[in-house]
């Protein structure tokens, strides 16, 4: 586990990216080694989504170099969507499958085996409380449900690195503790954990690494530990004073003095 | 236009007032509804840019003042004014019907009301009647606009003193086809699973849509001019159960004094029936009507119907079968099955699809009656001159129809699943979807039309259906290796609307002429010839799909 530890699996370079005239990220440099959760946060719009579409294959058009597990992005992203899992933020899903369908969809471009695919999906459909939701169809489903089909989705074929962009958006307090284990767990075997995240707490208490990122740069990179010695008691208070406002007390006043007109 | 017709609402606000309605609240809703209207696109305008769409209902008002005016040819076909004036307004109710099931369904089931103006302070009698009222204003604005036309041919060809009738008339037939579009809600909520509603009100549309060209094609061909001409709608008593009969005889009544217990019996109808209708529209059809509607607008949640549960039972399904002896990889297999399960379940590839494919045989009617003589001796005549050539270059259309439609997708953002997985070329995906749309619907409609010939024309059609659709394959994959390469179900209907289809629909029209014509004009009694030509069709047609599937990420516009 140590040795894995050490090596790194994903490696940024000075990575910038623009839409148009606006620059999203301005040089991220990071270094991300095996078995490690990683939690990637910041404002809205400081580049986030973006960072994991690039590690993910999904955008070739940036400036900088990124290697994941020693493969280079721009040139291989079909070697590097082979070993990775994706659950995107606010994903869409075709609502006229059945999860069970989608499932194997999804297994079948990873050149799973059938049978492996339906015993696997099957589990895990029942671990997340949708076994007996397994052939209804999708539009049927509330969001939670759609969230954990997502999820399946990106780690049904046991990915060594799994990119989760807002995994726990919709679900509820139960399904959020089990993804919250399944992640420890998923770490515990040497996998890599990128995750994105507005929620705090939750970072906070799963992560190994905690990455805030704002106006395109890295603003801060350690432990939560490390991070509290520097900046503050709780990541709440980290986030606000290194992104933007810190005095958030007076701001709410003026809110609620425009009800005095 | 929006703000007279608030103006005009407001002259009522007294009387509204006393049925607890708000009517501050009330102008700000129909206000926005109207907006609203303004924005969204109509059946008939389905050219419809997002972001600035404006004066949609402008647009609306327009074709319906179209429609208006074509329909008043019907004045010059027919000597019988009454018979003229009784399809005259079986044709207005039948697109007023058509706007306001495809349209309405949108407005009544807007569950917007229920997130923005159920939890505001707003009472049930104000929601309610503006609901109602947003609906009559948008009738008013369209029915106008149709019978503006109308008003201008009364006034003229009759006479100032006959407008009173028509406008009596035109009122009818709007209350009329108000009550006929809810009693079809009324059967729809009753027969259908909530749930199921939207879906069944879909295929009502497509089975209408169907009709209503097929009767445009056929009607003109089966009935003779001069029958036209003399046609007298009311001689027929079975025509006495028709709404327009009776709004056709109104006038023969109050304008032309026609005065026999048939017409005043069936203007008596027109006039006490609209009476009875709102009194069953208030009474009986009002009934639970908007809980039903408002549990649709919630996705039938609060109905007890168990959710629908799709055939997953994977090896017997026909999809998989084909799947596996038809396809070359596992990547191709997927799309193969995908593709046939999203064809068959996507409501609106199908609203797209299904009307265009079900016209064939329409077209096929109408080429057989087309010409002199009786049935007997054009099914003779198109034997001889092997016409039915042409029947079989038609299926085309069961290919190519499809085939446009494959790429686009309301939930078309749902495709970002081929671009985070490991596909090596989208080709493979493409080739997949390519075969289970040929499979799904050409192989059993062209199987279909084939069986039909051979019964009418006899053995000598085989090697004709076998080279036809060789080359229909051919030009199917010849279309989609040249059209905009997407993978299926990944773009937006608004790209569909923006796209390369004129460029492709003429690429099509090129070559099906072209083959179409080598095969009618050149090879119709060269049997030999035409096996030999089909092999080799059969063995380009191969060359193109192994090409087709080779298509890489760099050529897929996306």
């Amino acid at each position: 586990m140590d040795e894995l530890n050490t090596q790194p699996i994903i490696t940024i370079k000075n990575l910038f990216k623009s839409y148009g005239s606006k620059q999203v990220l301005k040089g991220i440099d990071l270094d991300i080694n095996a078995g490690q959760i990683i939690g990637y946060i910041g404002p809205n719009g400081a580049g986030k989504s973006t960072t994991v579409r690039i590690l993910a294959g999904l955008d070739n058009q940036f400036k900088g170099e990124v290697h994941v597990n020693g493969i280079n992005v721009r040139e291989q992203p079909l070697a590097v969507k082979k070993m990775i899992g994706y659950v995107p933020e606010n994903a869409e899903l075709y609502e006229v499958l059945s999860p069970m369908e989608f499932l194997t969809l999804i297994g079948r471009l990873h050149h799973m085996p059938d049978e492996q695919i339906e015993t696997r999906a099957t589990q895990m459909l029942q671990f997340f409380g949708l076994g007996e939701h397994k052939d209804e169809r999708i539009d049927t489903f509330s969001k939670g449900m759609r969230q954990k089909t997502l999820l399946i989705s990106g780690l049904l074929h046991d990915p060594q690195i799994i990119f989760l962009d807002e995994p726990l958006s919709g679900l509820d307090a139960n399904a959020v503790i089990m993804v919250k284990e399944i992640i420890d767990r998923l770490a515990q075997q040497g996998k890599t954990i990128f995750y994105c995240s507005h929620m705090m707490d939750t970072v906070e208490k799963v992560s190994d690494r905690i990455i805030l990122i704002g106006g395109g740069k890295i603003l801060a990179d350690g432990t939560f530990e490390e991070l509290k010695q520097k900046e503050g008691d709780t990541l709440e208070q980290l986030f606000s004073q290194l992104t933007g406002e810190t005095d958030y007390s007076n701001l709410a006043d003026d809110f609620l003095n425009t009800f005095k007109d | 236009m929006n703000r007279f017709l608030l103006i005009i609402i407001k002259t009522f606000y007294p009387l509204i007032r006393k049925w607890n309605v708000h009517t501050d609240q009330l102008e700000i809703i129909l206000d926005a509804k109207l907006k609203m209207d303004g924005r969204r696109p109509s059946m008939f305008n389905q050219r419809y840019n997002k972001g600035n769409a404006k004066g949609q209902d402008w647009l609306s008002m327009a074709l319906f003042f179209f429609f208006g005016l074509m329909f008043l040819a019907l004045f010059a076909a027919i000597n019988d004014k009454v018979s003229a004036f009784v399809l005259y307004f079986s044709g207005w109710m039948v697109v007023l019907a058509m706007t306001l099931i495809s349209d309405f369904t949108e407005v009544l089931i807007d569950p917007r009301d229920n997130y923005i103006l159920l939890p505001r302070p707003v009472n049930d009698s104000t929601i309610t009647v503006a609901r109602v009222l947003h609906i009559l204003l948008y009738v008013s604005k369209l029915s106008f606009a149709f019978a503006l036309p109308g008003f201008i041919f009364v006034a003229i060809y009759f006479g100032i003193p006959y407008l009173p009738v028509f406008v009596l008339q035109v009122l009818i037939s709007i209350v009329l086809t108000i009550f006929l579009v809810n009693l079809v809600y009324l059967i729809l909520l009753r027969v259908v699973p909530t749930k199921y509603f939207k879906e069944a009100i879909n295929y009502f549309q497509i089975a209408f849509t169907i009709l209503i060209f097929g009767v445009y094609y056929l009607l003109p061909r089966i009935v003779e001019k001069s029958v036209v001409e003399n046609i007298n709608v009311m001689d027929t008593p079975i025509t006495w159960i028709l709404p327009p009969v009776w709004i056709g005889a109104l006038w023969a009544t109050l304008a032309e004094w026609q005065i026999s217990p048939k017409s005043l019996g069936l203007g008596l109808l027109a006039l006490t029936s609209p009476i009875l209708a709102l009194y069953a529209i208030s009474t009986y059809f009002a009934r639970d009507f908007n809980q039903r509607m408002f549990s649709i607008s919630q996705g039938g949640s609060g109905n007890s119907d168990k959710p629908k549960k799709v055939k997953t039972s994977g090896k017997s399904a026909l999809s998989t079968w084909l799947a596996l002896k038809l396809t070359s990889n596992r990547i191709e297999k997927a799309a193969f099955e995908w593709t046939w399960k999203m064809m068959q379940r996507s409501r609106d590839f199908k609203l797209r699809v299904y009307p265009s494919i079900a016209l064939v045989p329409f077209f096929f009617v109408y080429i057989v009656l087309q010409g002199d003589g009786t049935v007997a001796e054009r099914l003779s005549q198109m034997r001889e001159g092997h016409q039915y050539v042409i029947l079989i270059y038609l299926c085309l259309v069961l290919l190519t129809t499809p085939l446009n439609m494959l790429s686009y997708s309301g939930q078309s953002d749902a495709a970002w699943m081929f671009y985070a997985h490991p596909v090596n070329r989208p080709g493979t995906i493409m080739l997949g979807a390519f075969k289970a749309m040929t499979l799904l619907f050409f192989f059993p409609a062209y199987l279909f039309m084939f069986f039909v010939a051979l019964s009418l024309w006899g053995p000598q059609v085989l090697d004709d259906f076998m080279f036809g659709g060789v080359n229909i394959l051919l030009i199917g994959i010849f279309v989609a290796s040249f059209q905009s390469k997407r993978l299926p179900f990944s773009a937006s209907w608004e790209i569909q609307k923006k796209g390369d289809g004129f460029v492709i629909g003429l690429m099509t029209m090129v070559l099906a002429g072209f083959l179409g014509s080598l095969h009618y004009f050149l090879l119709t009694d060269k049997a030999l010839i035409i096996i030999g030509l089909s092999i080799l069709s059969a063995l380009l047609f191969l060359v193109m799909m192994r090409n087709y599937r080779q298509t890489p990420w760099s050529k897929l516009n996306y």
